[in-house]
């Protein structure tokens, strides 16, 4: 969009107007990508008649930004490919071990959430082939992060978990106790942060979806600048109404313009209830990022190695599933029969 | 319809206009931000070829914004819920400056003279919302109604207070 800073002296307002502008032009770029591109074909040959009767700058800028966008999967421009090719290789190379820490945060206005939506992750993944993972959670306040257990008692505090194909184990530190569930079929990755909402327990896995829209070349490089000292560029995409779901989410995922390293991650999701629409904005902002090795020594950063005597069960994980259903049941009765007794 | 054209050369203006309409600079941006997202989801209902044309169309769109503002006292957000796009939070310096721009304390001096020709119900509203610049819980508070009612009890007094304010102002800019 153009500058509009003019010498009056509304720099804020100006800004404002320009920072508003900038969101305008991604968001009908964006809606215009998503359109089937066959579906107006009167609009696009009005349009271009439009380009050669008035030539204007602004209209074909704007038919320059659509185009880009329809045909980036077929024919992105030399930028752009450096860019979403180094974004999507530091996503992850066969053979190799992510380490990464990601704060996660919740924003449903101008405002970020409370402390007790604010987690810290440490996580140690592999990268393609079977998914094998640890991760280290912390509610950033200690007051917060009050979590059941799977055998229906509560604790506070980190949770250290990891998974593997078959094995899911998970450890609380504060009760040296540690659940291991075995039986599922795949690699159950709950314990990892999720940005498919609609997905928390498969594909919603933040590197793995991150991956996949790369290959599907939903994400776009927007515009660079600088973050925190150093200089980033904006990838952008939308993805529509994520399966099972009424929402569309929108992301905006920065790099580092040098190491292509993930920066943060923000994924807009519009919610519709009762005809209104809301929206509520998801973070996770990466303090640490690197790539490891697969050697013996660093192969142990994927497990759990409490040290000291721990509890542990293991139960499958139909085990797991019927004793969360007896409970479910148990408090279910207990609910009724305290509304009965209220009524008497 | 060159949209990124039309918000270089009208956004700014048409913000002043709505701040002016409303009183509110608030209430006028979130009007302002919707006015350009049905624009962008009508864009294929203009028939004009020219600028002015394309700002008349536009503004128009607002009008029929403010009228629906004024006779709900509710802002539907719909097309920019369509592009799942918000308006950024306002800065107490961009919210003082688009009351600058738009002239606002002579506003709500002229607006606390003409309150007098409105009902007590509405002059009130106003006079707490506008005037004395009171959030609307708060003007809720003060009037025992709920927030909605008050809402719609301020727009509704906009509304009277409008035409002999600003009577001109719309026609000149749509004409």
């Amino acid at each position: 969009m153009t500058d509009l800073r003019s010498p009056d002296e509304t720099p804020a307002l100006d800004d404002y107007v320009n920072a508003f502008g900038q969101e305008f032009a991604a968001a009908i770029a964006d809606d215009a990508a998503a359109a089937p591109s066959l579906a107006r074909p009167a609009q696009a040959r009005k349009l271009r008649r439009r380009l050669v009767r008035f030539g204007g700058i602004g209209v074909a800028t704007l038919a320059a930004v659509a185009a880009v966008v329809v045909f980036l999967p077929i024919l992105p421009s030399p930028g752009q490919h450096d860019v979403v090719s180094g974004a999507r290789a530091k996503l992850g190379k066969p053979g190799m071990i992510l380490h990464y820490v990601i704060s996660t945060g919740i924003r449903s206005g101008p405002s970020e959430s409370g402390p007790c939506a604010a987690r810290q992750t440490e996580i140690w993944q592999t990268t393609l082939g079977p998914l094998r993972f640890r991760t280290l959670d912390s509610p950033e306040d200690p007051k917060c992060g009050r979590s059941m257990l799977a055998d229906g008692t509560f604790t506070r505090g980190p949770i250290e978990s990891s998974s593997e194909p078959g094995r899911t184990v998970t450890y609380y530190p504060a009760l040296r106790k540690m659940l291991v569930m075995t039986g599922s079929s795949g690699t159950l990755t709950g314990g990892l942060p999720a940005l498919d909402p609609a997905n928390q327990s498969g594909a919603g896995e933040l590197i793995t979806t991150l991956r996949r829209l790369f290959r599907e070349r939903r994400l776009r490089e927007l515009k660079r600048g600088r973050e925190g000292g150093r200089d980033v560029v904006y990838l952008v995409g939308k993805v529509d109404k994520a399966p099972g779901t009424k929402s569309t989410f929108h992301l905006k995922y920065i790099v580092d313009a040098q190491t292509y390293a993930p920066v943060r991650l923000e994924r807009r999701m519009v919610t519709r209830f009762r005809g209104v629409g809301y929206a509520s904005t998801s973070v996770w902002r990466f303090s640490k990022y690197e790539q490891l090795p697969v050697t013996p020594a660093n192969e142990t950063l994927l497990t759990i190695r409490p040290t000291g005597p721990v509890k542990i069960t293991t139960k499958t994980l139909d085990e797991f599933r019927a004793d969360a259903e007896r409970r479910d049941a148990q408090n279910e009765a207990n609910r009724k029969a305290r509304a009965k007794a209220r009524t008497k | 319809m060159d949209l990124e054209a039309l918000y270089a050369t009208e956004s700014k203006t048409l913000l002043v206009h709505l701040t002016h309409r409303t009183a509110d600079p608030q209430i006028a941006l979130d009007l302002w931000a919707e006015t350009f997202a049905q624009a962008y989801a009508s864009r294929d209902s203009f028939r004009g070829s020219t600028d002015a044309e394309a700002g008349a169309w536009l503004h128009g769109i607002a009008r029929n914004l403010l009228a629906q503002f004024y006779r709900r006292g509710t802002i539907e957000q719909n097309a920019l819920r369509k592009l799942a796009l918000e308006r950024p939070p306002a800065t107490p310096e961009v919210l003082a400056e688009v009351e600058r721009e738009a002239g606002l304390q002579e506003l709500r001096r002229d607006l606390a003279g003409a309150l007098s020709s409105l009902t007590p119900a509405l002059r009130e509203a106003v006079q707490l919302r506008v005037v004395d610049e009171l959030g609307y819980p708060e003007v809720a508070a003060r009037l025992e109604i709920s927030e909605v009612s008050a809402r719609a009890r301020v727009s509704r007094g906009l509304a009277a207070l409008a035409d002999r304010l600003d009577g001109t102002a719309l026609q000149e800019r749509t004409a």
